[in-house]
C-alpha cells in the first residue's frame, strides 16, 4: 500500500464516520422527539390521577453498595427513606470498608446482627454478617469481605433482595421522590419488561436538604457544565431514541431497576468487568435475544437521580479512562450480537454505535482533527476548506446539543432560571473548544490500555459533596480497587 | 521531506475529494445551516422559557384570586364571581379538581354548581373534545366530578380508545357519573386493556365499592379467556367475601393456567375449602407453592402445621421462607413452638429460614 493509497482510505473512513455519527444521531434524536412526548402522556395521567397505592406495585430492594462512604451514607440511606413507594426495603452492602462506614450505620439506624437464611445464587466475596435495624424494619446491612470492585457488592445485594425487582444505588445518589414509581410502571404496563433505566442528572450546583433535592441550580464550574450537557444529549436524546427501538445498550449504574429472576438467569454482575453496568445489560439482551424469549428494556426519562460530577481534569480523566474500557470490553465481551441475523436493532444499530462511534469516536477524531490540521499545514487543502470542515464539525455538535436542550425544555424545564439556561448555552458552544477534544483524547488513552490490558488503576476519589448541607466532608478512600472512582 | 510528502499527497486522488469544490460547498452550507438552525433553537428555547414565565405569573395571579373564592363557596355559592378568561379555565380546574377530591357530599354539590355557574361544565368538554394530552385529561376529569351524564356517550366512545391515559381517565369519569351503570361497559375494556395501569385500574374499582364491583367481577373473571383471566381474578380483592370466595374456589377447581392459579391463590381467603389450598402445596410450580403456603397462612389450622413444617424443606427459597411467616401466623403457634419447632428440625434449610423468622418476629415486637 502507497502513501497515496493510505490517504486515501483515511479520507474515506473520515467520511463515513461523519455521515455515519450524524446519521445514527439524526435518527436518534427523531426518535427522542416520538417518543418523550408519550412518556410525558403517562406522567400527565399521573398526576391527573390519585397518588394512593394499592397492592398492585411491585416491592422493590434498594441495593446501596458501599465502600469507604462513611461521610455520606447516613445521609443517602435517610433520603431513600423518604421515597414515595407502596413497598420497598433498603439492603447496604459495606463492601469490606476500612472506615466507619459499618459503625455510622450501626448507630443511627441501631443494627442488630441478624440471622438471615442467605443464597448463595449469584457469586461474590464472603458474607461476615447481616445486620437488621431495629427502628427502620426496612432497612439491612450485608457487611461483606471486599471483593475488588462494585460488581461483587452488588451481586451480594441481589443475593440478599428479598423482592422481585432490584434497583442498584451508589451511595452518593439522590433519588426523586416519585422516581421508583415512574420506573415501577413499565414494569405494570409490560409483563415481558426485564429492565428499566432512569435519568441521571448532575447534581453539582443544586441545593441537598437531609437527603432531599431541596434546590436545582447548573454547576458554576465548567466542567461539570460540560458534563451536564453530555448527560442531556446522552439520556434525552440516545437512551430515549434507543429505548424506542428496544436496543437501549447501557443502563446507568447509578440508576436502574431490574427484574432479579432475569438478572440471576444470566449469572449477576460479572466481577472482573470494569464496565459492569453497561455488560450486565448488553448480556441480558443477548441472553433473551437469542434464545427468542420475549423481553423489552426500557428508558423512563421523567424517573430521576441525582448525582455529582467530577470537577477536575485529573478524576474526570481517570472516569473517562475507565468508562472507554468499560465501554470496548463490554462490546467484546457480547460480540455475539454483532450484527447476529436475531439482534434486531440492538445488533445492528445500537452495539454497532457504541462500538464504532463511542468506542473507536475518540481515536477518528484525534486522528481527523490532526490529519486536517497537518493537510492545512502542508498546504493539501485550502484554509477555506479546513474552516468548512470545521465548522460543519461542530455545527452538527451544536445541534445535537441544541435538540437535547429544546427536549429538556419542553418537557421538564427543569432549570428554573433563566440565567441557568444562558449558562447552558455558553457550556453548549465553548465545550466545542478543548473539552470535546480532551475527552477524545481520554478515550484514545481507554482504547489503549484496554488493547494492551493495562492494569485497572482507579485512583483516588475526592467527593465534594458541597451540594449536599448533610454531607460536606470531602472523602479520599485508600484502596486502589474501590467502588467507583466517580460518577458512574 | 515536508515538501516531497506535501507533493505526494497533492498528487493522490482523495486529495482532490477533500479539497473539491463539491465537498467544501456542501460541508460550508451544512455548517452554516447548523450554526443557523442552532441560534433558532435557541432562540425558541428562549421564547418557551419567556412564555412559562409568563405561564406561571398568571396562574399565580388568577390562584391569589379563585382560592379564597373557591374556599368560601363551599359554605356557599357566591352569586357575583369574576369571569373566567378562556386562558384561565386550566388553572380554575386544577384548583376546583384538587379542592373537590378533597371534600365530600354538600360541598361537593356547591362546588358543581359554581363550576356550572361558571360554564366550567362546557369548557370540561370542550377541552376533553379538543384540547392537547394535558387540557383532555384535565376536562375528563372534571366531567367525571360533576357527575353530569349528558356526556355519557361520548365518554363511553373515549373510553374504548386506544389511548391508554385517555381512555382509562374517561373510563374514570364514567364509574364517577354513573359507576352501576358503568361498571358492565368497562369490565371488558379492564380485561382487554393490558395497557390500563393496574394499581389505576383497582383505585377506580376501589372507589366505585364492593357492592358495585362484586358481581361483574366475579362473572367476567369466571368468563375470561386464559390470558385475560389473572388480570381480573386479581382486582378479587376489591369484591365481597361472599361473591369472591365462591368464585376464586370455581376458577381453582377449573383451570391450570399458571398465571390465573397465583392470582386466585393470593385472594383466596377460603376456610371452609383449605383442602384446595392444601393440594396446591404438592404442585411442581414453586410459584404456586409460595402462594398456597401464604393461604394457608391466612386460613390455616393446628392442623396444617406439618404441612408448613414440610414446606420449611422445599428447595425454593420464598417457599420456605414464606412457609415459616406462615407457621409463625398461625394462631395454634407461639414464640416458644417456634423455637421448639427449629430445634426439631433435621434441615439446615428449615433451621435456617426458621431462625430468621424468629429474628423477625422478635425485631418486630
Amino acid at each position: 500500500m502507497t502513501l497515496q493509497d493510505l490517504i486515501a482510505a483515511s479520507q474515506v473512513v473520515f467520511l463515513l464516520y461523519f455521515i455515519g455519527i450524524n446519521s445514527a444521531y439524526l435518527l436518534l434524536s427523531v426518535a427522542a422527539f416520538l417518543t418523550l412526548p408519550r412518556q410525558m402522556r403517562r406522567q400527565a395521567l399521573h398526576h391527573a390521577m390519585p397518588s394512593a397505592h394499592t397492592s398492585f406495585e411491585p416491592p422493590i430492594s434498594l441495593v446501596v453498595t458501599a465502600y469507604n462512604e462513611e461521610a455520606v451514607i447516613v445521609a443517602a440511606v435517610r433520603s431513600l427513606l423518604q421515597l414515595d413507594y407502596s413497598e420497598f426495603e433498603i439492603l447496604i452492602v459495606n463492601d469490606g470498608s476500612k472506615d466507619g462506614t459499618l459503625d455510622v450505620l450501626k448507630k443511627e439506624f441501631k443494627l442488630v446482627p441478624f440471622p438471615e437464611a442467605f443464597r448463595l445464587r449469584v457469586p461474590h466475596a464472603r458474607v461476615r454478617a447481616v445486620y437488621q435495624s431495629t427502628n427502620y424494619p426496612e432497612i439491612r446491612v450485608i457487611d461483606k469481605e471486599n471483593g475488588g470492585g462494585k460488581a461483587d457488592a452488588s451481586n451480594a445485594g441481589i443475593n440478599g433482595a428479598r423482592f422481585p425487582l432490584f434497583c442498584p444505588l451508589d451511595a452518593d445518589t439522590i433519588l426523586q421522590r416519585d422516581s421508583l414509581k415512574l420506573m415501577a410502571q413499565p414494569f405494570l404496563e409490560d409483563r415481558r419488561t426485564i429492565a428499566v433505566g432512569g435519568t441521571v442528572r448532575i447534581a453539582n450546583g443544586c441545593e441537598v436538604s437531609s437527603g432531599v433535592l431541596t434546590r436545582v441550580g447548573v454547576p458554576r464550574n465548567f466542567l461539570a457544565l460540560f458534563q451536564l450537557i453530555e448527560y442531556l444529549r446522552s439520556f434525552l436524546v440516545a437512551r430515549v431514541g434507543f429505548s424506542a427501538m428496544n436496543a437501549l445498550p447501557l443502563i446507568s449504574g447509578a440508576f436502574g431497576l431490574f427484574h432479579k429472576d432475569s438478572v440471576i438467569a444470566v449469572g449477576g454482575y460479572r466481577q472482573d468487568a470494569l464496565g459492569e453496568d453497561m455488560e450486565l445489560v448488553m448480556r441480558l439482551h443477548r441472553h433473551f435475544r437469542l434464545q427468542r424469549k420475549p423481553y423489552r428494556i426500557s428508558f423512563v426519562a421523567d424517573a430521576m437521580c441525582w448525582t455529582e460530577a467530577p470537577e477536575s481534569t485529573s478524576v474526570l480523566k481517570r472516569q473517562r479512562v475507565r468508562w472507554q474500557r468499560g465501554l470496548m470490553e463490554s462490546v467484546v465481551m457480547n460480540r455475539e450480537l454483532l450484527f447476529h441475523p436475531r439482534s434486531g436493532w440492538l445488533g445492528w444499530f445500537s452495539i454497532p454505535f457504541v462500538f464504532f462511534f463511542e468506542g473507536l469516536g475518540g481515536l477518528v477524531e484525534i486522528v481527523g482533527l490532526l490529519f486536517m490540521i497537518a493537510a492545512v499545514a502542508l498546504g493539501l487543502i485550502s484554509w477555506y476548506a479546513f474552516i468548512a470542515f470545521m465548522l460543519v464539525a461542530i455545527g452538527l455538535g451544536l445541534l445535537l446539543s441544541t435538540t437535547a436542550l429544546l427536549l429538556e425544555e419542553m418537557t421538564f424545564h427543569t432549570y428554573p432560571k433563566t440565567r441557568d439556561l444562558l449558562l447552558l448555552f455558553a457550556a453548549i458552544v465553548l465545550e466545542n473548544f478543548g473539552y470535546r477534544q480532551l475527552n477524545a483524547l481520554w478515550r484514545v488513552i481507554g482504547l489503549y490500555k484496554w488493547i494492551t490490558n493495562s492494569q485497572a488503576s482507579w485512583g483516588e476519589m475526592t467527593r465534594t459533596a458541597s451540594w449536599n448541607k448533610i454531607a460536606v466532608k470531602a472523602i479520599t478512600p485508600t484502596s486502589p480497587a474501590n467502588h467507583k472512582a466517580e460518577v458512574s | 521531506m515536508f515538501k516531497a510528502i506535501s507533493t505526494l499527497a497533492k498528487d493522490s486522488a482523495l486529495v482532490y475529494v477533500t479539497d473539491s469544490d463539491f465537498v467544501i460547498t456542501v460541508a460550508w452550507w451544512t455548517g452554516a445551516a447548523s450554526v443557523t438552525l442552532v441560534f433558532l433553537l435557541m432562540l425558541q428555547i428562549l421564547f418557551m422559557r419567556w412564555l412559562l414565565i409568563r405561564r406561571v405569573r398568571r396562574r399565580e395571579t388568577f390562584v391569589a384570586i379563585w382560592q379564597p373564592l373557591l374556599m368560601d363557596c363551599l359554605d356557599e355559592v357566591s352569586r357575583e364571581l369574576p369571569k373566567i378568561r378562556r386562558g384561565d379555565a386550566y388553572s380554575f380546574l386544577t384548583l376546583w379538581n384538587y379542592l373537590h377530591e378533597s371534600v365530600r357530599d354538600e360541598p361537593k354539590e356547591r362546588l358543581n354548581t359554581l363550576a356550572r355557574a361558571c360554564d366550567m361544565d362546557v369548557v370540561a368538554l370542550s377541552l376533553a373534545r379538543s384540547g392537547n394530552v394535558r387540557e383532555k385529561l384535565m376536562g375528563l376529569e372534571t366531567l367525571g366530578n360533576l357527575r353530569d351524564d349528558t356526556t355519557w356517550s361520548e365518554l363511553a366512545q373515549m373510553a374504548g380508545g386506544h389511548d391508554a391515559a385517555l381512555s382509562l381517565a374517561a373510563a374514570r369519569a364514567l364509574m364517577r357519573i354513573d359507576a352501576r351503570r358503568a361498571i358492565d361497559l368497562l369490565m371488558p375494556l379492564i380485561a382487554a386493556h393490558k395497557d390500563w395501569s393496574l394499581s389505576f385500574v383497582a383505585l377506580m374499582l376501589k372507589e366505585a365499592g364492593a357492592d358495585v364491583v362484586s358481581e361483574p367481577l366475579a362473572r367476567a373473571a369466571l368468563a375470561a379467556a386464559p390470558e385475560y383471566a389473572p388480570r381480573l381474578v386479581g382486582f378479587l380483592e376489591s369484591a365481597y367475601a361472599n361473591v369472591c370466595i365462591p368464585t376464586v374456589r370455581r376458577i381453582l377447581r377449573s383451570t391450570n393456567d399458571t398465571e390465573t392459579i397465583i392470582a386466585a391463590l393470593r385472594v383466596w381467603n377460603d376456610p371452609e375449602d383449605i383442602g384446595t389450598a392444601r393440594e396446591f402445596l404438592r404442585d411442581d410450580r414453586w410459584q404456586v407453592r409460595v402462594q398456597a403456603v401464604r393461604a394457608l397462612g391466612r386460613t390455616g389450622t393446628e392442623a396444617d402445621e406439618k404441612l408448613l413444617l414440610a414446606a420449611l424443606a422445599d428447595g425454593e427459597w420464598w417457599v420456605r421462607y414464606r412457609a415459616a411467616q406462615s407457621l409463625a401466623s398461625l394462631p395454634s403457634v407461639s414464640a416458644r413452638k417456634m423455637e421448639r419447632f427449629r430445634e426439631e428440625q433435621y434441615s439446615q434449610y428449615a433451621k435456617d429460614i426458621l431462625a430468621q423468622v424468629i429474628a423477625e418476629r422478635t425485631l418486630a415486637t
